[in-house]
């Protein structure tokens, strides 16, 4: 299987957990928004994606010649 | 006889990487309800931008892709299905082939600030408005910029402000320094 059919087949199966959580658990609703310092933790989970998607940039650029 | 040409895949490892990224992103943010809190009742949904972000990074499928992401969890799928892919699309098109155009970032910058801003007063608000206004969530649609137009102006300024801290904390993913979208 190449890199590239597996990261598809990744993005498939992401794709159904995510209508599995919808339909299971979150059913269209915000659950953690009344938190208290709600902000501080999305600020910080952001900061976790934006290093999980610069560490993704990251290896999978194209080697240069 | 012509060598046949090896066909181009649809996307590229690194485009199908960052669409799982930022996917992920644009479900999680939106799907727990972790927002910023701005001017109350002013909220800003970090799952809400990521279309854009990652149409301006890896080009309009991605943007579509995250888009969809993104609509899943929302409590009008009906209409965040559709258009936050849409965004996902215009981002795309308008950061490679107007804002990168510009190759000094001195004038990069201030002409990114105002483009954000007048797409998200002028294109994503009253398309969000015009759809809810379909299904009756809005009353009477000409009266938007009456109502909500303040609302759309402030977070129109809290976007430009989120979109330019990740652009200038991460410069290689978006092609900024190069002054060339990397897709």
């Amino acid at each position: 299987m190449s890199k590239n059919t597996l990261l598809a087949t990744m993005i498939a199966i992401l794709f159904i957990l995510f209508v599995i959580i919808r339909v299971l658990w979150q059913k269209g609703t915000q659950p953690l928004r009344n938190l208290p310092g709600v902000s501080y933790i999305a600020i910080i989970v952001l900061v976790v994606f934006l290093i999980i998607i610069w560490y993704t940039h990251k290896k999978t650029q194209p080697q240069s010649q | 006889m012509g060598q046949k040409l090896p066909k181009k895949p649809l996307l590229t490892t690194r485009q199908l990487g960052l669409a799982a990224a930022f996917a992920a992103a644009a479900f999680a943010f939106r799907a727990s309800g972790l927002v910023i809190t701005l001017a109350p009742p002013l909220v800003i949904d970090l799952g809400a931008l990521m279309p854009c972000l990652a149409g301006m990074a890896a080009g309009p499928i991605v943007g579509i892709i995250v888009g969809i992401a993104r609509g899943i969890p929302s409590g009008l799928p009906q209409v965040d299905l559709v258009l936050q892919p849409v965004k996902g699309i215009y981002w795309a098109y308008v950061y490679k082939y107007i804002i990168m155009r510009v190759k000094d970032p001195k004038i990069r910058w201030p002409l990114f600030w105002v483009i954000t801003w007048l797409l998200q007063f002028f294109v994503e608000a009253p398309l969000f408005i015009f759809a809810n206004s379909l299904l009756g969530f809005y009353p009477f649609y000409p009266t938007w910029p009456f109502t909500l137009g303040w609302y759309n102006a402030l977070y129109g300024v809290y976007q430009v402000v989120v979109f330019s801290a990740i652009i200038a904390a991460l410069p290689s993913v978006f092609g900024w320094k190069e002054g060339k979208a990397p897709w």
